[in-house]
């Protein structure tokens, strides 16, 4: 058993590997009476080609995000988060783009409901009718994200960004897509992927570990088939595919996301990831964040109305810095976010108090089950131990953050979606 | 966890949850006041002016720079409505002294009095240029209001119902309400707050209790706070119900309809809350609700369905996304699941499992300090004083027959539906 540990903040997660190839991460935190278990596969929408047994397999999009949905379908058409959620869970899964989870909170009955969730991933059932059924759901899933404009500024971005790689497309597919997914894709797709050999669970709450290694031990076989998986990485040019894409929709004022991409991101070890990822996040910071100049000037002509979000993504082989905001003006914020790269003098002390303020974000972060549940989780899932946070604060350097200013925030990165106000 | 709760001078209520497992302080200020057409607009501009500068630090930037410094302190505020009271909430959340070795907590504290109490003053009134552009960017958010389509739907039909009562006045305020509004007007509004508001503050730490309230008594401004006369309306919203149903049909560019159906409980004060709540639960909170199995899971008919009891009034609202043309199968299939309630054709299953969702619910409130705060708050402007253990010992004790006659008073009184322009 590995065991990690943040002595500062005083928070461990032991991870155990079963003879299966099964991976289990506990994070006891005493005191709380909550009890999160999420259970997942190495399998989200960024993994869409791969050779399996020998055999080359290009997936349809969505099949990630569709499967999710049903697993949760049982034999005789009675659906498990029923079950769950009548025994006092709240229930719930989730695709990423590099992994699906399945996941429940819950104070009482914990290891009535751990029953049902693994014996529910790790059978499911689909019938023609099922599946017919969940599309209809699944297709009002994807209506509602193509009439909220934040998504679609979102994914207009991603879409203009890359040319090549499947983060260009929707977590769920289309509507068309979907319409492509069929009973055998699903089993061939959960007979590869929902190996417990390629998934892991975490539990996370006031439990005893020796006691949850075997208890999570007695719900999966001892001896699996091995499935020869091989994944088959997308060729992406570093070039962006399309500097600016407008969309127009029913709304008031517009909205703009600017992502700069990072073509970097596999020359990068895990150690480097996370110091790349914080000084991402101060960089953000220390040009648009809410004490920085450009956020006042922004602020004080009106520009600013609404959320600012700043945000750096990576998985796997993709990443990419986003700021995406609600604003009156999208040219003009384009323009001074363009001068002040060009102009910044970045000052220490500044940096200094972005890197403490971001600490104290993550230390918060330890306040809830289902946050530190799932950040370790997701973090694990693309191979970054969450505790390793802690120390890289103190790590990075003022050079640091200059040396990736540099890099990733130019304009040849830059990309930018707007989506405007369609005039009736 | 009860908070412990003291008069403090000036009819302020001072509430207090000592704490040892979040990494976190949790101050908290709630100002309540009457809910009124002729002030709602400004209430909201309230917080809007105080984060603009305080005495100490005279813009936002210096303000920012300020938090940042105590480790990422995050400053929220609100403006929300609560039955007959609008209610002006302020949260500051610090990491604990003892996890970064730093007085925060008291420079925290300072923070927070000093935003609330010791606001930027230019000739004894708030800064014109800050009031200016306030109300700009206030008067964008209202225009806004038709951005999140979902929201925009649920908003409008509270709206319809309570056409005669305060509560359906829009969360924002009003745009023709601000014309005339300026400093001296918006300044004799915060005094008037100041004064005549029911002052609940709520403290969640690891501190000594006698040392908190020490800290927070020393910063009062009681100066500002003396011949304090609350005024405010513990009393509950309460909607006649109607034999006449409205319905609604509005048009923006959606791809999804949006209905929601607005329905009032007659004769509310003849049932206990908790009834109500479970009620609440039985029809559409979790996925054992009848509205997520029966909308979503038997008929495909959307990909969410909920129902919201809105919190000291006596309305309850059935939301959902559907495809235009399914409105009259919608609407079937939702009254099917209101009829069936008040018919008693509820399970075991689904009685049973919606009291231990409900409970958990409650349950895990005292896994969050920002849920407990909330909660107790709530509790003081309600007049009430209903411990969490007591709420889930009354839900635990419900009978079947209270709920079905909750449901005979159900009454329905608005079908509003969003739909795209043009559709037939």
């Amino acid at each position: 058993m590995k065991i990690l540990e943040d002595k500062i903040i005083k928070e461990k997660v032991y991870i155990h590997k079963y003879g299966n190839g099964l991976e289990l991460l506990i994070i006891p935190k005493k005191g709380f009476i909550n009890k999160l278990l999420m259970f997942g596969t190495r399998f989200g929408s960024i993994d869409n080609k791969f050779v399996i047994n020998g055999e080359k397999v290009e997936l349809p999009d969505g099949i990630a995000h569709f499967l999710e949905h049903k697993v949760f379908e049982e034999k005789d058409n009675s659906v498990v988060l029923a079950k769950l959620s009548a025994l006092g869970a709240l229930t719930n899964a989730y695709t990423t783009y590099d992994h699906t989870t399945y996941f429940f909170d819950t104070i009482d009955n914990y290891e009535e409901c751990a029953k049902i969730l693994f014996k529910c991933v790790q059978s499911p059932h689909f019938s023609e009718d099922g599946i017919n059924n969940e599309r209809d759901v699944i297709t009002q899933e994807l209506q509602m994200y193509n009439d909220d404009e934040n998504s679609k500024v979102y994914m207009n971005l991603l879409e203009s960004m890359y040319s090549n790689h499947p983060i260009r497309i929707d977590i769920g597919g289309t509507v068309d897509s979907v319409k492509n997914i069929d009973k055998d894709i699903l089993y061939k797709c959960y007979n590869s992927f929902y190996n417990v050999s390629n998934m892991v669970v975490c539990v996370c709450g006031d439990v005893d570990i020796d006691e949850t290694i075997s208890f999570i031990g007695s719900l999966i076989p001892n001896k699996i088939q091995k499935v020869d998986l091989k994944k088959l990485s997308p060729v992406e040019q570093k070039k962006i595919l399309q500097k600016k894409i407008v969309a127009k929709m029913d709304i008031h004022t517009p909205l703009l996301a600017i992502g700069f991409k990072d073509s970097n991101i596999s020359l990068r070890n895990n150690d480097e990831r996370i110091k790349y990822d914080i000084s991402v996040q101060i960089v953000m910071d220390m040009l648009l964040g809410k004490s920085s100049n450009l956020y006042k000037e922004l602020y004080y002509d009106n520009l600013l109305p609404g959320r600012l979000t700043l945000e750096y993504l990576y998985v796997k082989d993709v990443a990419y810095a986003i700021m995406q905001m609600s604003t009156t003006n999208p040219e003009l914020v384009i323009e001074k976010l363009k001068n002040e790269m060009k102009s910044i003098s970045f000052d220490e002390n500044t940096f200094q108090r972005i890197r403490k303020t971001l600490y104290g974000e993550y230390i918060k972060e330890f306040n809830s089950i289902s946050n530190i549940g799932m950040t370790v989780f997701a973090d694990y899932m693309r191979g970054i131990n969450t505790l390793d946070y802690s120390e890289n604060y103190e790590k990075i350097s003022f050079d640091d953050v200059k040396q990736v200013f540099n890099e990733l925030f130019t304009e040849e990165n830059m990309c930018v979606s707007i989506v405007e106000k369609k005039e009736k | 966890m009860q908070l412990k709760k003291y008069d403090i001078e000036n009819n302020i209520t001072f509430h207090y949850l000592k704490d040892d497992k979040y990494k976190s302080n949790v101050i908290s200020m709630f100002l309540t006041v009457p809910l009124l057409r002729e002030s709602v607009t400004l209430n909201v501009l309230i917080p809007s002016i105080l984060k603009r500068g305080t005495q100490k630090y005279q813009d936002l930037q210096a303000i920012e720079i300020s938090l940042e410094n105590l480790y990422g302190a995050s400053f929220g505020t609100s403006v929300d409505k609560f039955g007959n009271n609008q209610v002006l909430k302020f949260y500051i959340e610090t990491v604990k002294d003892s996890i970064v070795n730093d007085n925060v907590f008291e420079k925290s504290l300072d923070s927070f009095f000093g935003l609330i109490f010791e606001p930027y003053l230019e000739n004894g009134t708030f800064k014109q240029e800050y009031v200016q552009q306030e109300k700009e960017l206030l008067k964008i958010a209202i225009e806004n209001k038709i951005n999140d389509k979902m929201n925009y739907a649920f908003n409008r039909c509270i709206e319809e119902v309570c056409e005669e009562e305060n509560y359906g006045l829009y969360s924002l305020g009003y745009i023709n309400d601000l014309i005339d509004v300026n400093n001296a007007i918006l300044y004799n509004q915060y005094m008037y707050i100041l004064k005549n508001a029911k002052i609940d503050i709520l403290i969640s730490s690891d501190m000594d209790e006698k040392y908190v309230l020490k800290c927070v008594k020393d910063r009062l401004n009681y100066e500002i706070l003396k011949f304090r006369n609350i005024i405010y309306q513990p009393k509950a919203t309460y909607i006649s119900s109607t034999n006449n149903e409205k319905n609604i049909v509005e048009e923006l560019d959606v791809i999804q309809g949006k209905l929601v159906l607005g329905l009032t409980i007659k004769e509310i004060e003849k049932f206990d809350t908790y009834d109500i709540l479970l009620l609440n639960t039985i029809l559409g909170i979790e996925s054992n609700s009848k509205l997520y199995r029966f909308v979503v899971e038997k008929e495909h008919l959307a990909y969410e369905a909920i129902s919201a009891f809105i919190r000291n009034t006596n309305v309850l609202l059935v939301e959902t996304g559907i495809d235009i043309v399914s409105y009259d199968k919608a609407i079937t299939v939702i009254k099917k699941q209101l009829n069936d309630l008040e018919k008693g054709n509820i399970t075991k299953e689904e009685f049973n499992g919606s009291k231990n969702v409900l409970m958990t619910l409650y349950k895990t409130t005292n896994d969050s300090a920002f849920r407990t705060i909330s909660y107790y708050a709530n509790q003081s402007i309600m007049n009430t004083n209903i411990t969490i253990e007591e709420a889930i010992n009354k839900i635990n004790n419900i009978k079947l027959k209270n709920v079905i006659n909750v449901a005979k008073a159900i009454k329905l009184n608005t079908i509003y539906f969003l739909k795209n322009r043009g559709a037939k």
